[in-house]
């Protein structure tokens, strides 16, 4: 339900929030910020029941000889100048002057402030909702945490193949890619396990085996940041925890490619 | 496609036609129980049918939510391509977009995704389920 008004609000953002750069909205630059603008000039017209388009468009049409002025048609409504001039790149779909109304009935000042308040919240109810979908796998669930399917009534098995990101990254990223593993491994650990429903987070493992990598060369690759940060994590001495990675991750090795029955 | 020559009013009429028709069609398959599915044919029905420029590609974040869902629930490596596939057509910067080539290729992409997520989302929810909503 809420990715649903999440997704009623994106649609009701639209075009012209999301059109202009964050900085168009907060430095109210209308020169860039220029869908806002003239979708507002075009609903002005509208409130005043002045057609925009023939404010912009005034040329006589219907008329015998090209070029000259039909006398049964009105003269062209003026430009008001608190609106301004409509902008040739207007002419919205209809509906949208109906949907945007109660927001583009805002004076000019109020509403780009307003737009980012709008994008921020929609933004915001999406990821909330995103957040409470997805938090059965353990939010954010890596793409290389792997839920093997397992046989009816058997222990879920989890695996931690890395290896296919790992090469797939730099090796200069593979570094924060292993220890976003760890990290994230080690967060299940101090929580002791299962805490959801979902039999991918019904596992229970041991801060070793939860640093074990996948490919045991990912242990030449520790460094000194990420290892304090793990055991300041685990609250655990540096030197044990490296011994314990190494005694384990040396241990599960299957072909460079570890699997935890977890 | 008026792009591509076609004429702009029949394309305009076709694509809403055909679009509404395989999205109700789809989501009329689809189990009842609303879901990441659900949405991500609507996205893309949305966003093929109806007025849109690039930044409107932001509906289109259900669709990579859904893709996400659905390689979490059974990976493969197919769905891991797909998710990963509607990520890079939303990530790219906008003036690529610009392209009609590339164009092509997010629709297709696109297309191919809920796709996927469809017929997923239907092997997740036997036939008995599907008909008892």
């Amino acid at each position: 339900m809420a990715a649903r008004t999440g997704n009623l609000s994106l649609l009701h953002a639209r075009s012209s929030v999301l059109g202009a750069r964050p900085d168009d909205i907060l430095l109210r630059n209308t020169a860039r910020g220029h869908d806002i603008r003239v979708h507002w000039i075009e609903q002005q017209y509208l409130i005043r029941h002045i057609n925009p388009a023939d404010v912009i468009f005034p040329a006589p049409v219907e008329t015998d000889s090209p070029g000259s002025v039909n006398p049964t048609r009105p003269p062209p409504p003026a430009i008001d100048p608190q609106v301004g001039r409509p902008s040739y790149a207007g002419s919205y779909p209809p509906w949208t002057y109906f949907t945007s109304a109660p927001i583009l009935v805002l004076p000019l000042a109020w509403l780009y402030p307003v737009y980012a308040a709008l994008m921020v919240l929609s933004q915001a109810v999406i990821c909330r909702s995103a957040w409470l979908h997805f938090r059965r796998w353990g939010w954010p669930a890596p793409i290389w945490l792997r839920r093997q399917p397992q046989p009816y009534r058997q222990r879920p098995q989890l695996s931690l193949s890395g290896s296919t990101p790992f090469r797939l990254l730099p090796s200069s990223s593979s570094c924060f890619a292993d220890y976003a593993v760890m990290l994230r491994s080690a967060r299940v650990s101090r929580m002791g396990g299962a805490r959801q429903t979902h039999p991918c987070r019904a596992v229970r493992f041991s801060p070793p085996q939860a640093l074990a990598p996948a490919d045991t060369r990912v242990g030449q690759r520790i460094q000194p940041p990420g290892l304090l940060a793990v055991s300041s994590w685990l609250r655990q001495s540096p030197i044990a925890l490296m011994q314990q990675f190494l005694q384990f991750g040396t241990r599960s090795s299957i072909s460079g490619t570890a699997r935890f029955s977890i | 496609m008026s792009r591509l020559g076609l004429p702009v009013g029949a394309t305009s009429i076709a694509t809403a036609l055909g679009v509404s028709s395989a999205a109700i069609l789809a989501l009329w398959r689809l189990p009842r129980r609303i879901g990441l599915a659900h949405m991500a044919v609507c996205a893309v029905a949305a966003r093929f049918w109806s007025y849109h420029q690039h930044y409107d590609d932001a509906i289109l974040v259900f669709l990579l939510l859904a893709a996400y869902e659905t390689f979490l629930v059974r990976p493969s490596r197919g769905r891991l391509i797909t998710g990963a596939a509607v990520a890079l057509t939303l990530m790219v910067p906008a003036r690529v977009s610009q392209f009609v080539a590339w164009q092509i290729a997010q629709q297709l992409t696109w297309i191919v995704a809920v796709s996927v997520i469809w017929k997923a989302a239907r092997d997740l929810h036997p036939a008995a389920e599907r008909a008892a909503g």
